[in-house]
């Protein structure tokens, strides 16, 4: 089962994907907003493709409802649902720089007037930074706006920062380089036990080793870094009192463990590693270690926190290893000249550089099927789809898809609501 | 006439209004903090005064790259003896005399070039756009 692929011709920067709009950054420094649900709904020709085009582009969470996973254990409904990708494999879905236009739901200066060095987009905000520091503006405006993104956005700190990364919490962990690792926390209740470095803003400092850039693992963030060694922040609840004696948990730092322990190695040479959720990797000479990571260790029991699950040998790469991430479908690994996808069903598959600029959405809703690859003069947008099929509890390589993502509000998806009016009364992140 | 460091040096013949002094901080090995220069004296001003005239300033920050056709050019080694082709120029007190580094954008924040100045490269064709997006955010490159 091949990934299927669209492609947008032009010069773009960087990239978004929320509540069914596009986000490009064009090198020339615009920021253009796209209909993604009618951009996608072009390319449908025929009804009976409809089903699998949406799972692809538009609804990548709606296959793994548990209902749906006893059904494909029918192997003869397995099979329908399977010559249904197999018939959208063929066609190329390319579109120009003037076809696109066709979707163009919005098209600004881009927000302070300098390209971002990276972005998040969450709960209807935009976040990006660049060396002027770290901004918030809103985003996802309403179409009669004349800015579907707020050109005025605010800013919440004057670090020259390296990279972002939200989770749910919601928190956003902001990697500065030798400045350190940080965190803007957006909670109601806020750490006890970490210097606020902000007056204005809740930034605080969880780290002054390198980071590169960071995710995070449950409550823990998973720092990588180029230079030195990675490490994982590891967080723990603390139960307090509030002032009319109601429990209060506090998600307090608790301890910085290094990837030498996590590995269990001593390696000279510096390798990067990455981690998100219960998948901890780090890159070798010829491939990765896998570590799972288990946030409900009771030591009590015997279990442990880090367990080794595999090597996996793979000669997909040359030249170092200069990133990587990971996703429900798979990891994605950048070398200087390729992007390398290891899916979770152990086939991989090369994306020939120079990159600019790919992303993963493994918190959306929608779009965690999706990988967006930024070439030089086009965007690729890919949605892996074998992974429905396969047992979350027993693979190795990708996030384990877990119950929790399940527990969503009632329009969420695609099919309950295409004119993606959903979560606005509740937005689960 | 031959450069001597730790002295200004009047750039008014080279078209460029400006002073300069040649740090012997970054010629010297052995401090721990400091990158040196592996380009000669001449090189080295020739670099920030091509830097001063293309405008890749940001106040008193600057950036330059020494190319040869269209091929960056090593101008330094960081502690590590890794090689740099990235050069930092500074105005430290804000009188128009700068001095510089070899800047070691992987490990310094203040190093990464600014997004202006690495647009113009790629508009000049010394990085392509993905190089740049690869500086800004901190990762290793084939510069």
């Amino acid at each position: 089962m091949q990934p299927i692929k669209i492609t947008l011709k032009g010069d773009f920067y960087d990239c978004q994907i929320y509540r069914g709009r596009l986000y490009l950054w064009t090198f020339d420094g615009a920021l253009k907003v796209y209909d993604w649900n009618e951009l996608v709904q072009s390319f449908i020709k025929k009804e009976t493709d409809r089903i699998a085009m949406t799972f692809c582009f538009l609804d990548g969470n709606y296959l793994y409802k548990s209902s749906l996973i006893e059904l494909f254990k029918d192997k003869d409904f397995k099979k329908l649902l399977l010559e249904k990708f197999d018939r959208i494999e063929r066609p190329i879905f390319e579109l120009s720089e003037n076809e696109l236009v066709k979707y163009l739901l919005g098209e600004q200066d881009t927000p302070t007037g300098i390209l971002p060095t990276d972005t998040e987009i969450y709960s209807n905000k935009l976040y990006f930074i660049h060396e002027k520091g770290l901004y918030s503006g809103s985003a996802h405006r309403a179409k009669s706006e004349k800015y579907l993104v707020s050109s005025r956005p605010s800013k919440l700190w004057d670090c020259n920062l390296l990279s972002i990364k939200a989770n749910k919490y919601p928190q956003l962990a902001l990697s500065g380089g030798d400045e350190g690792l940080f965190e803007l926390n957006m909670a109601d209740n806020l750490p006890s036990n970490l210097q606020k470095i902000e007056a204005k803003n809740p930034i605080y400092q969880i780290s002054k080793n390198h980071s590169s850039f960071s995710n995070y693992s449950y409550l823990n963030i998973y720092n990588t870094s180029m230079i030195e060694d990675s490490f994982m922040a590891l967080f723990k609840w603390n139960m307090t009192k509030d002032k009319l004696n109601r429990e209060k948990p506090l998600r307090d730092f608790d301890l910085n463990i290094n990837d030498h322990d996590i590995f269990k190695e001593e390696n000279i040479k510096h390798f990067i590693s990455w981690g998100i959720e219960d998948k901890i990797y780090k890159a070798s000479e010829g491939g990765f270690e896998i570590i799972k990571y288990n946030n409900y260790a009771n030591k009590e029991k015997g279990e442990e926190r880090f367990t080794r699950l595999k090597t996996f040998n793979l000669n997909a790469w040359k030249g170092k290893v200069i990133n990587g991430g990971t996703t429900y479908f798979g990891n994605i690994v950048e070398s200087e000249n390729a992007l390398i996808v290891i899916r979770s069903d152990g086939k991989s598959l090369t994306i020939p550089g120079p990159i600019t600029k790919w992303r993963v959405y493994p918190r959306s809703i929608n779009y965690e099927n999706h990988l967006h690859v930024i070439l030089d003069d086009r965007i690729e947008i890919y949605s892996f789809n074998h992974d429905y099929f396969l047992n979350q509890e027993t693979k190795e390589i990708g996030i384990q898809f877990s119950s929790e993502k399940h527990t969503r509000t009632q329009k969420t998806s695609y099919f309950d609501d295409p004119v993606a009016d959903m979560f606005n009364n509740s937005l689960p992140f | 006439m031959p450069y001597i460091s730790d002295t200004k040096i009047d750039l008014t013949g080279q078209s460029v209004t400006s002073n300069y002094i040649i740090s012997s901080q970054h010629r010297r090995v052995g401090n721990p903090n400091k990158s040196i220069w592996t380009i000669s004296f001449e090189d080295e001003v020739t670099c920030f005064v091509h830097t001063i005239t293309n405008k890749w300033k940001i106040g008193p920050d600057a950036w330059g790259i020494k190319v040869i056709g269209d091929i960056l050019q090593v101008v330094g080694l960081n502690n590590d003896k890794q090689e740099l082709k990235i050069a930092r120029f500074v105005d430290g007190t804000n009188t128009d005399i700068w001095h510089g580094y070899p800047a070691d954008y992987m490990r310094k924040s203040k190093d990464r070039p600014s997004t202006a100045v690495l647009k113009s490269w790629v508009k000049s064709g010394f990085i392509t756009k993905a190089k740049m997006s690869k500086i800004r955010t901190g990762q290793s490159c084939n510069l």
